[in-house]
């Protein structure tokens, strides 16, 4: 009795579990008769259709179909959308493209309600970047600020067109998006792109006073000193390459300790037909194959001076070919005063020390060069010239 | 029918009959399936797996005396019951919407851990030793052939992007595969060729540098090893010593590489974070099997430009969308599977894969679950035969089985130490996405991908303002100007955006609504603008200097860089543009008429009136004509003319007008092709220096705009 009830008992079991399978494999099915219902032959105006069979649908398939719809304001692309969103209130992308769906028709009570429903639900970039955008659109500087903020403590990659945004908005927001060297470094960048370089200095102040100036910053805070000079701030260029360099002096990198960098206030070597260079440490060396120009710059450097008398010292050789003259000078020059050049630095020499006065009669900013330039009725210079420990100095 | 199925569970006991090879064949052929279809992301793969097993759990419920006959029920039986029901029970309490989301994803994920389940119960309650046997060998040698694929591949693969590995789109479920198949080809090893095998796979992982994979190898590699190191020393050795010459072979650079990252955890760590705070919303019941992706997104704490569809922690996300009860199941799941898999030496890798997914998600995966729970079933059937001394294969069985156990557990708890601190240490970091200041903005721009604007990487949608530059990516970009213009840019398109106009520099472009002060301007100064209102077209810039306007609704005129007057395009005809030089001779095909001392021609391919002046017009008037000549932009054309053409040659082409227009339209109309004019074989006009071609197939040629919403890239990718 108690085997033939065991037996029984066994096999519901199996039918119930049969059953339950069965009942598995159909919502299997109805899975897929619903994905391909909504792929073939269901439009936004059959809304409803898997609905009405009580098929789940993917809702992500109405967001792909509403983001295939040429028109992203159509009919067609709407419905699509309402029902993604309908299907899964928590995506974000289709209360995005709702709220700007009613922006651009005016209702923007209804955008902003979708934009809010969507940061909701998606604390990411990108509600807050929306919502960002909605309120500058608006021109509400009060609610553009705490989203600007949140997109900015929530960006994954390029800055620039939050900060562009903030900028446009109001530049003193774009403090308030964070303190952040990110954010100083990308907005340092979009200045200098638009040529503001008074903004971009206030910025380069606030990149200096970090503790931790990076790797990223010295090349790039070395480069604008360069654009300030080129732009004739003078000053502005020195107060950021003092900055960069808490020991600068009046004459920079003077004892060739690192490789001229070009930049700033550094020496920058000019490039010439006939003539190399080689910078080792400590020392500059030019070979003048005979064959550059007639007149060309070596090297210069700008250089801040007060209206007074300058001595400049230095140490060099030259070697070479036997002529009369080397045709090497130094020369300081301005655009305020004319410019001042050196006696022809004596050839054949070895490690000789060797000073050169003049006077500025203005004060502000210079160029301290060496140059060559070919003497009358000579042929053309064909030497080598190492040059070291130039400084200088008021007398 | 959860309901109903976990009280057939609880009231099944015993064993049905053995499962005939052609059965055990077809269940392994759809874990085959599930495995080869990995990669896909089409959801039907998955369907027909889970259909697949649901019926055939129904085939053996009714061909046998009962499919759960053979289950012995204990604890890994009502967690794995518990596992499989849970999805059910969730969708079936789920009235209050508050907290479910996604009931579709919660059906796929209950309907995915109900057939994982049920695979388990079918192995657990069908395999004899036989046919598990059986199983292992298909199964490793299935392994074996992905692995090599995956690794020819790999070695060949060109590109620098990290593609997929095998039928895996990411290189750790790559590597948790192959910690399942490790241990059985280690099992296996007594011959020689699966100690081959054996150092293949862990050279396959090895070389997929996976950190967590290819540590958990080398961990199950030194946990069998010694577990069979007294039976089979000469198979350990000679697996040892093949794969030193493997892994050379393949070469360990790229492991090396990403183990000395600077933050393995980055990414993991923010993802952790957030998963926690939605357990803590909801401890005890989740959010839904399968609504992770859905749900993350209001919990997230950084944005990584990605979709994070996974927490990249099983753990972490079971107790998330299941709630603490349903981790709580996996977790005595795990527990109680480990002794069986420790004792049968080819169930470690089950282990290696739970301790995997503390760094990543392979229970995810249904190319890697389904074998994980084909060998959960498999190692319960042999528990089932426990305490008959039944599971090892080798000399090492006969020993003591309890002082075998204590030393097995003290080393598996070893194992598992060791495991976690190295994961704790090497886990893997997920594989994974000027104008003026002050001038207003001028309308938005959306799209489904990314796009460049100004040059910098924007996502879903910005503002645009005055000369602001929109490159598009993969995806289309629709813009939407505050003055009405709608204008979509197709994918890999360049275009500068101004109030009243659109300059394309490259790809193809659609307006739609604009309106008649608008105007689109591409290269060599060519500029179309509509006609009437609400008149909508498609231009596309070709490779070189021509450009296609397709006019779509309402007519288009296009205007050279003089402002002269090329072509008006009707709605439904493309036009084909090319700029030409400037002592190209105008040529012009149409009726020749004379009106108030004027000789006029309404050029057929432009629909453009222009006024010709020279010898031998007289007798051409009211014939249909093809008139060469030169351009004389000083002169003021007649009125509705756009300019004046010098003859310089004329040719009939019928007498009287009527014919002549009924052929006209399409291209080559009249008989002479190739000028030399640069627009090819198609060109019958050039008008004040633009050669015009009519496109033949109209807007059927003129194509659709290109565009590929493709989904988002995955962090998990």
């Amino acid at each position: 009795m108690t085997r033939m009830w065991t037996a029984f008992g066994t096999r519901t079991a199996s039918l119930a579990v049969a059953a339950a399978c069965v009942l598995a494999a159909g919502a299997t099915v109805r899975l897929a008769l619903g994905e391909v219902a909504v792929r073939f032959g269901y439009t936004p105006g059959m809304a409803g259709a898997p609905s009405a069979w009580r098929l789940p649908v993917d809702p992500g398939t109405f967001e792909r179909l509403a983001e295939q719809e040429i028109e992203p304001d159509g009919e067609s692309a709407q419905a699509w959308w309402r029902e993604a969103a309908r299907l899964n209130p928590r995506s974000s992308r289709a209360w995005i493209a709702l709220g700007l769906a009613a922006e651009r028709g005016e209702d923007f009570a209804e955008a902003e309600r979708d934009f809010l429903k969507a940061a909701e639900v998606d604390r990411q970039y990108l509600p807050a970047w929306t919502l960002a955008n909605f309120y500058f659109r608006r021109g509400d500087r009060q609610d553009f600020r705490p989203w600007a903020h949140r997109a900015a403590a929530r960006s994954y990659g390029d800055l620039t067109p939050l900060i562009k945004l903030c900028d446009r908005m109001d530049p003193a927001l774009v403090g308030a998006l964070g303190d952040s060297a990110v954010i100083d470094r990308a907005y340092f960048d979009l200045l200098i792109h638009e040529n503001r370089l008074d903004d971009a200095q206030r910025v380069a102040r606030r990149m200096l006073a970090r503790a931790d100036v990076s790797g990223n910053d010295v090349p790039r805070l070395m480069a604008f000193t360069s654009l300030q000079i080129a732009a004739g701030n003078a000053v502005a260029a020195r107060e950021i390459w003092k900055g960069l360099f808490l020991a600068a002096s009046t004459l920079t990198n003077g004892d060739f300790r690192v490789e001229p960098t070009g930049e700033g206030f550094d020496w920058k070597i000019r490039a010439s037909s006939g003539i190399r260079s080689q910078w080792r440490e400590s020392r500059i060396r030019f070979s003048l194959s005979g064959g550059q120009p007639e007149s060309c710059i070596l090297l210069d450097q700008p250089i801040e001076l007060e209206a007074r008398c300058y001595r400049l010292r230095f140490r060099h050789s030259i070697w070479g070919k036997d002529t009369r003259f080397s045709g090497l000078r130094w020369a300081i020059d301005s655009k305020v005063f004319p410019a001042a050049e050196s006696p022809q630095l004596d050839r054949n020499v070895d490690s000789t020390d060797s000073a050169w006065t003049f006077r500025v009669p203005e004060k502000g900013l210079a160029r301290l060069s060496l140059f060559y330039r070919r003497e009358p009725g000579s042929a053309a210079s064909e030497l080598e010239m190492e040059l070291r420990e130039v400084r200088i100095e008021p007398f | 029918m959860s309901v109903v199925m976990f009280v057939v569970m609880l009231e099944s006991r015993n064993c049905a009959r053995p499962m005939a090879n052609g059965s055990l064949y077809a269940l392994l052929a759809l874990g085959v399936g599930a495995t080869l279809t990995d990669f896909l992301r089409s959801p039907f793969p998955v369907w027909a797996f889970e259909f697949g097993v649901f019926a055939f759990a129904i085939f053996l419920c009714l061909s046998s005396r009962g499919f759960a006959r053979r289950v012995r029920w204990g604890p890994a039986e009502v967690a794995l019951c518990a596992i499989s029901l849970w999805g059910f029970a969730q969708i079936a309490g789920s009235t209050d919407s508050s907290y479910t989301a996604g009931p579709y994803e919660m059906w796929n994920a209950s309907l995915a851990a109900a057939a994982l389940g049920a695979t388990a119960f079918i192995f657990s309650s069908h395999v004899t030793r036989e046919g598990l046997d059986t199983v292992l060998r298909v199964f490793l040698w299935f392994a074996f052939a992905v692995s090599l694929e995956a690794l020819l591949v790999h070695l060949i693969r060109t590109s620098e992007a990290p593609g997929g590995w095998g039928p895996f789109p990411n290189r750790n479920h790559f590597a948790a595969f192959l910690e399942l198949a490790l241990p059985v080809a280690l099992w296996l090893s007594e011959k020689p060729i699966y100690a081959g095998i054996a150092a293949s796979l862990l050279a396959a992982g090895v070389a997929s540098a996976s950190r967590a994979g290819a540590t958990l190898l080398v961990l199950e590699t030194i946990v069998a090893s010694a577990l069979m190191w007294r039976a089979q020393r000469s198979a350990v050795v000679g697996f040892l010593a093949l794969s030193a010459v493997f892994i050379t072979a393949v070469g360990a650079g790229e492991l090396a590489r990403r183990v000395t990252q600077a933050d393995p955890f980055e990414y993991r760590r923010e993802i952790a974070k957030s998963t926690v705070a939605m357990i803590a919303d909801h401890p005890w019941r989740g959010f839904g099997l399968g609504t992770f992706q859905i749900v993350y997104p209001a919990y997230a704490q950084f944005d990584a430009g990605k979709i994070v569809d996974h927490a990249h922690n099983d753990w972490l996300e079971w107790a998330a969308e299941g709630g603490i009860p349903f981790a709580l199941a996996w977790l005595v799941l795990a527990v109680t599977l480990v002794r069986p898999a420790i004792r049968s030496v080819w169930g470690i890798g089950v282990l290696a894969v739970f301790l995997h997914a503390t760094v990543d998600y392979p229970f995810e995966r249904l190319g890697v679950s389904c074998w994980i729970f084909s060998l959960i079933g498999a190692l319960l059937s042999e528990r089932s035969r426990r305490g008959r001394a039944l599971i090892r294969r080798h000399e090492f069985r006969h020993h003591d089985a309890g002082a075998e156990l204590k030393f097995e557990a003290a080393k598996s708890a070893g194992a598992v130490a060791v495991a976690l601190a190295v994961l704790l240490m090497t886990g893997g970091r997920p594989a994974v996405a000027g104008p003026v200041s002050g001038a207003a903005e001028i309308g938005t721009v959306t799209t489904p991908g990314t796009m460049q604007i100004d040059r910098s990487l924007v996502r879903g949608n910005a503002t645009l303002f005055e000369g602001t530059t929109i490159e598009t990516n993969r995806s289309a970009s629709s813009i939407q100007l505050s003055r009405g213009a709608q204008v979509s840019l197709g994918a890999f398109s360049r275009a500068r955006v101004f109030a009243d106009r659109v300059m394309l520099e490259k790809g193809d472009i659609r307006f739609s609504h604009s309106d008649s002060a608008f105007r689109l301007e591409v290269p060599d100064g060519l500029v179309i603008r509509p006609e009437t209102a609400e008149a909508s077209a498609q231009v596309t810039l070709g490779n070189g200097a021509e450009v296609t306007v397709a006019a779509l609704a309402g007519s288009w005129d296009a205007w050279n860089r003089r402002g002269v007057l090329v072509a008006k395009v009707a709605a439904g005809r493309v036009l084909e543009f090319e700029p030409q030089a400037s002592s190209t001779p105008s040529r012009v095909t149409g009726c020749l008429t004379k009106r108030s001392g004027h000789f006029l021609l309404t050029d057929e391919t432009t629909n453009v009136m222009v006024e010709v002046t020279g010898e031998g017009l007289q007798k051409e008037q009211g014939n249909r004509v093809e008139i060469t000549g030169a351009q004389d932009p000083a002169a003021t054309p007649a009125p509705d003319a756009s300019e004046l053409i010098r003859v310089t040659g004329v040719k009939r082409i019928s007498k009287g007008c009527e014919k002549g227009k009924q052929s006209a339209a399409p291209a080559g109309a009249s008989g002479e092709r190739g000028t030399g004019s640069g627009v090819s074989a198609k060109t019958i006009a050039i008008v004040a220096g633009v050669a015009v071609a009519a496109v033949v197939g109209g807007l059927a040629a003129a194509g659709k705009l290109k565009s590929d919403p493709a989904p988002q890239d995955s962090l998990s990718k």
